[in-house]
């Protein structure tokens, strides 16, 4: 009889970062060992979360992805019943994983390409994996961008990260919603960035975007204003998700599961349905 | 038919009987149609005098009731509330469990609750449904082990329609109403007795343990003719032609507002539909909060909390759940699995309560030419 | 002195000319502008126009004046700041390179509705209304280009706008158990 899909694996909670608001990053490791060795995701894939009585939630990796189980990373924000849940845990308690679910980014496809990254809010999360292999490897890429959008400046996801990844030599671009008589940068939405940007080689640019629907929906259009194709964008999309392998049907998105075609999805596949508001 | 040259044979109401006692004898769990609270539903049969003898059905947008039939057929019908879909693809299972343990939790598999049985009855529309549901649960990229193992040690004794009602379809979708595949021995019904065809080794050995005889060439051809009958009486119509492209164009087009305003998201359709598939998991606590199991159960798009997400629902108006499902069933269904979702057996028609024939939808919103 | 001719004074002493005028032909057609505008429509708002330097703290124009100056922004920052009664500035939006500012100069009565810091040192196109408004009385073909780019910039400000009101970043309220 084939493997349960549904098998959730216990793992103990290691660390517990308060991020900002009620968004924290917990660092997770499999309690069994050879699970934990063999662990292995790529950077946009999820693990489904799992608190015994109240259920189960889907959360991207935010960790490197030269992590193994021993090392588990998730960006969470307290939103429904089981992240409430999960909030209320503490270090050295237990949470059920399952995963690694889903289409990741498709880094390969990045290798000799200017990368431009456009995230915004908590859309960051699903992409720092792509920035630590930015990081790490950068010789594999061609110029490396990150635009990255928050509500105002005291609300940057990661913000004490951020240097780093300047001096890494990733050219990285903050906006805010609303400004702040302190804050000297950029005061706008997402896709102005993407609008401004100098230098764009279009033929040789990829991009990936994460935030909210309606800011990719519109970040993808700036793209295509600059001169990117519709093969050359991708999205991160979210939608219910139940089994995460693509069988109960919650997370259907025109044509897509979302959970097992996306959630990162190119823009061409995702273009007619993103049209659609409420499909 | 099985296949133009496989040989017809004969069997009258004792062989049947036979057929079940023996596949009793090897374990299976006959089920098959009975009469319950005024309609036609799947049970368990172990005597061919708990058929449905000498009742009919009459099918109709909103309306379903059984009927006297003059003579005495043992499957003179075509589908009621019930489809097969609840014994591979139970309405409540186990999935998971979880115990605690001083630091924290065990994760296990249920007991998948296997068992064998033996579908009686099955008519062609409905050996489509388990295909497509195959193509769900079983040939994707991840397995659904209990519908595997059902699966696999399921017995079909199917059934060739001699007659059609008035929200069949299954000509349309290429569905019927003969049976030509999926199955292990197949019953056309005809005056003294039933033709038998064989379709595979476990139907083969089946039919060498029970009384038969060849058919005589006239029972073959009243077979035939029964047969024709039942693909003559077939008048609903859905276009399939290019329908994937274009109910795709049309998501916006006003008369989804015209449907919603008759839709009641009941959810009845997807719950007699043969091959929806959607469902959902729970949290149950046994006893203690020690021990939580994790049960699947069937649900719904047309549920208002089904496409829940942070903020509400994503589809939260009835125009949206029920262009989902529409669109699905006809649709994207193709680009998922290959096939359409739709079978053509008319359930969802039948069963509305407010009588909304997908087909006349589909013709409506498919009405003027366009892209 | 009137209030334009007061601009047009302030604008010599703050401002520094850019004496290389001849290349912005090329960087006009290179912006938003090139893309609504004929060679010949370029060439009538270039002469209309002078290029500005302006430096990081300068206000462009402030809230309430009369500003007779259409902008296309070159290259750097600039800011638009409202000011609102108890809570001081508020950096509304930041504008960059090919942005259009101050377009009430042409469509409304030329009172800024808001201010325009510098915030990292920019260049811009000062287009004077009143000659551009002159010369699309004169030619409609002009006009109706000048009215479409004009049209666009506000199509497009309005969704950055609206993207910025939706305030997507805001957490769901959440659900209750």
């Amino acid at each position: 009889m084939n493997a349960n899909p549904w098998l959730s694996h216990p793992a103990v909670i290691e660390e517990i970062r308060l991020e900002i608001e009620s968004i924290a990053t917990l660092t997770l490791r499999l309690e069994d060992s050879e699970l934990a060795a063999n662990y292995r995701f790529a950077p946009g894939q999820f693990n489904m979360l799992y608190v015994p009585g109240c259920g189960e939630v889907a959360i991207s990796m935010s960790g490197p992805a030269t992590d193994n189980g021993y090392r588990i990373t998730h960006t969470i924000r307290t939103a429904g019943r089981v992240t409430q849940a999960i909030e209320r845990l503490t270090v050295g308690e237990m949470i059920g994983v399952r995963g690694p679910m889903g289409t990741p980014w498709p880094m390969e496809s990045l290798h000799g390409k200017d990368v431009v990254l456009v995230s915004g809010g908590l859309g960051m999360a699903p992409l720092r994996p792509v920035v630590y292999a930015l990081m790490k490897e950068p010789k594999k890429f061609g110029k490396r961008t990150l635009l990255y959008g928050a509500r105002s400046p005291d609300l940057l996801l990661y913000a004490d990260e951020i240097n780093s990844w300047r001096e890494s030599g990733i050219d990285v671009h903050i906006t805010v919603d609303r400004g702040t008589d302190e804050w000297h940068g950029h005061v706008g939405t997402v896709p102005l960035l993407i609008d401004r940007l100098a230098g764009i080689d279009s033929p040789r640019t990829t991009m990936l975007v994460c935030g909210p629907e309606i800011m990719m929906h519109f970040s993808a259009k700036s793209g295509l204003a600059r001169g990117l194709t519709r093969e050359s964008i991708w999205l991160s999309m979210e939608r219910n998700m139940q089994c995460a392998f693509g069988m109960c049907g919650h997370c259907q998105w025109g044509s897509h599961f979302v959970c097992r075609n996306g959630p990162v999805l190119r823009y061409d596949t995702a273009e007619p349905f993103l049209k659609v508001r409420d499909l | 038919m099985a296949d133009e040259d496989e040989k017809l044979w004969w069997i009258d109401r004792d062989g049947l009987q036979q057929l079940i006692d023996y596949l009793a004898d090897q374990g299976h769990e006959i089920v098959g149609p009975r009469i319950d609270q005024g309609a036609i539903v799947y049970d368990s049969v172990r005597h061919v005098d708990e058929l449905p003898r000498g009742w009919t059905d009459d099918s109709q947008p909103g309306v379903y009731r059984i009927l006297p039939r003059p003579d005495k057929e043992h499957f003179g019908f075509n589908v009621g509330p019930h489809s097969w879909k609840k014994y591979l693809f139970p309405p409540l299972t186990q999935v998971m469990r979880s115990r605690r343990k001083p630091d924290g939790w065990t994760m296990q598999s249920p007991e998948f609750e296997n068992r064998r049985y033996a579908f009686l009855g099955v008519r062609a529309c409905e050996l489509a449904a388990i295909a497509v549901q195959d193509q769900v649960f079983v040939n994707g990229e991840t397995q659904d082990p209990l519908y595997q193992l059902r699966r696999s040690q399921l017995f079909i004794v199917a059934v060739n329609c001699t007659q059609a009602a008035a929200t069949c379809f299954c000509t349309s979708m290429g569905t019927g109403p003969e049976c030509k595949k999926g199955f292990d021995l197949a019953l056309t019904e005809i005056e003294n007795g039933f033709l038998l065809a064989i379709a595979s080794d476990a139907g083969r050995k089946a039919a060498d343990a029970i009384p038969k005889r060849t058919a005589l060439p006239e029972e073959t051809q009243s077979g035939q003719q029964r047969r024709h009958r039942a693909r003559e009486q077939i008048t609903r119509r859905l276009n399939t032609e290019g329908i994937r492209d274009r109910l795709l164009a049309r998501l916006d087009h006003p008369h989804w507002d015209d449907v919603a305003s008759r839709c009641l998201s009941c959810a009845n359709c997807t719950l007699v539909c043969p091959t929806c598939f959607c469902h959902s998991v729970d949290e149950v606590h046994h006893l203690t909060d020690d021990e939580i199991v994790r049960n699947r159960r069937w649900d719904s798009c047309f549920n208002v909390d089904f496409s829940h997400v942070a903020g509400g629902s994503v589809r939260d108006t009835t125009r949206a759940r029920y262009r989902q499902w529409l669109t699905h069933k006809l649709a994207t269904w193709i680009d998922q699995f290959g096939t359409s979702g739709c079978v053509g057996c008319g359930r969802c028609i039948a069963w509305c309560p407010v009588g909304i024939d997908l087909t006349q939808e589909v013709a409506t919103l498919c009405a003027e030419d366009g892209p | 002195m009137t209030e334009t001719s007061r601009r047009a004074a302030w604008y010599k002493e703050t401002m520094t000319q850019d004496p290389s005028a001849h290349p912005i032909i090329e960087q006009l057609s290179a912006t938003v502008v090139g893309r609504y505008l004929s060679d010949d429509g370029i060439r009538k708002i270039v002469d209309a126009s002078q290029v500005l330097e302006i430096h990081p703290g300068q206000f462009l124009f402030r809230e309430g004046q009369n500003n007779p100056y259409v902008y296309v922004m070159l290259d750097g920052q600039i800011d638009l700041v409202m000011q609102v009664r108890h809570r001081g500035s508020q950096r509304i939006l930041s504008l960059g390179a090919g942005d259009l500012v101050a377009w009430s100069a042409i469509l409304g009565n030329a009172a800024m509705t808001c201010s325009a810091l510098c915030i990292r040192h920019a260049r811009l196109v000062a287009i004077d209304a009143r000659l551009v408004s002159d010369r699309m009385q004169g030619d409609h073909e002009f006009g109706y280009q000048f009215m479409r780019l004009l049209s666009m910039a506000l199509a497009q400000r309005l969704t950055a706008t609206r993207l910025q009101l939706l305030d997507l970043f805001a957490p769901a309220p959440p659900q209750s158990t």
